[in-house]
């Protein structure tokens, strides 16, 4: 009956979500920036605070989510079915949220559901844990809410997955939004946002 | 309630859960106050106050229909060993929540199970038992019995 590896979530609920949802507001409207998110003391053992964050203010019972099984194990399971009351589910295309690792988010792109042409906003808002949110491949953003141009480089980011990042611009206004989180910050990447390699 | 009836273990567990929800906040934290070695404990969900639909079936066996809402206080604690504790119950008081929560995490540990049967539940059902015994007999001298008297029909 006892639940061993169940942590607590916010300490004030509603304060300390309001102030992560208004951080994600900023970060989705600034995409590239690197914002800090409230902190979350004793996140699940091997899981990024930034994310459990996210996954404490943005789920609840009517957002499936899909866990990489790299990242997956029975405390987050538990801290997610306590705390957010979100169902865990085994199909990517019918997930609402997706937890994936850096190095697992390429082969997982073309999975998610984008979304219909009436319905733009059924798709899937995916989470890469990087490593880092900088010193890895780097990548000029531009597009709405960008001046002229940013600049993104989450490490642990491969090649494969700016590509299907690139692909699924062009699916736009159908397409997945990005959030990479690392340590406590993150930075977004909406479905909008033209990707290019070049410097300048 | 009708639920899970089989289990022994979960059988038990609501009898507990149900004496500290239905126990009167002075009563459980003089029974709290009194007792000693109740180890550090750690928040999970701190007390929160919301409302649920309770729902009914009239005479127990109709459509379902929402009765109305009630005010429910939750908690759940967590036991530094990772037994984890969560109390419901009706009304305001977050205090007795918190209390009723760390209770239900003590009750499951098998070496802390008997002493809290022995001072707190079991002197709480007792106590229920009487409260509803006297409420019973207040309800009963109302009663009315109603018949119809024989009308002179002819």
């Amino acid at each position: 009956m006892a639940v061993t590896e169940l942590t607590p979530g916010f300490s004030d609920p509603v304060h300390d979500s309001a102030n992560a949802f208004r951080a994600i507001l900023d970060a989705m409207a600034r995409p590239g920036r690197i914002v800090d998110l409230p902190a979350l003391p004793d996140p699940p053992k091997g899981f990024d605070a930034a994310a459990a964050v996210l996954a404490l203010s943005l789920l609840d019972d009517d957002t499936p989510v899909w866990i990489d099984p790299g990242l997956r194990n029975a405390a987050l399971d538990a801290f997610l079915r306590f705390h957010a009351g979100c169902p865990i589910i085994d199909r990517t295309d019918l997930c609402r949220f997706a937890f994936v690792g850096a190095d697992a988010f390429a082969a997982l792109v073309e999975d998610l559901p984008i979304g219909e042409p009436d319905y733009p906003d059924r798709s899937a808002t995916a989470i890469v844990l990087c490593d880092g949110l900088t010193g890895g491949l780097r990548r000029a953003l531009r597009g709405p809410g960008i001046q002229d141009v940013a600049h993104l480089a989450p490490k642990g980011m491969t090649e494969e997955g700016w590509e299907s990042l690139t692909r699924n611009q062009v699916l736009f206004p159908l397409g997945i939004d990005t959030i990479f989180v690392s340590q406590g910050q993150i930075a977004a990447l909406p479905r909008s946002i033209r990707i290019s390699a070049e410097e300048n | 309630m009708s639920n899970n009836q089989g289990d022994p273990a979960i059988a038990a567990r609501q009898r507990w859960m149900g004496a500290l929800a239905t126990a009167p906040g002075s009563r459980l934290k003089a029974m709290w106050d009194a007792l000693d070695g109740i180890p550090p404990y750690q928040m999970l969900r701190a007390p929160e106050t919301g409302l649920i639909m309770t729902r009914g079936r009239v005479g127990g066996a109709g459509a379902a229909f929402n009765i109305g809402e009630m005010t429910v206080t939750r908690c759940s604690v967590r036991l530094p060993d990772g037994t984890v504790g969560h109390a419901y119950l009706a009304g305001r008081d977050k205090a007795q929540a918190e209390r009723a929560a760390v209770l239900d995490a003590l009750l499951q540990r098998s070496e802390t199970a008997a002493a809290i049967q022995e001072q707190i539940i079991q002197p709480l059902l007792d106590e229920r038992a009487v409260r509803d015994r006297s409420r019973a007999a207040k309800v009963a001298a109302t009663k009315v019995d109603f018949f119809t008297m024989v009308r002179g029909e002819d």
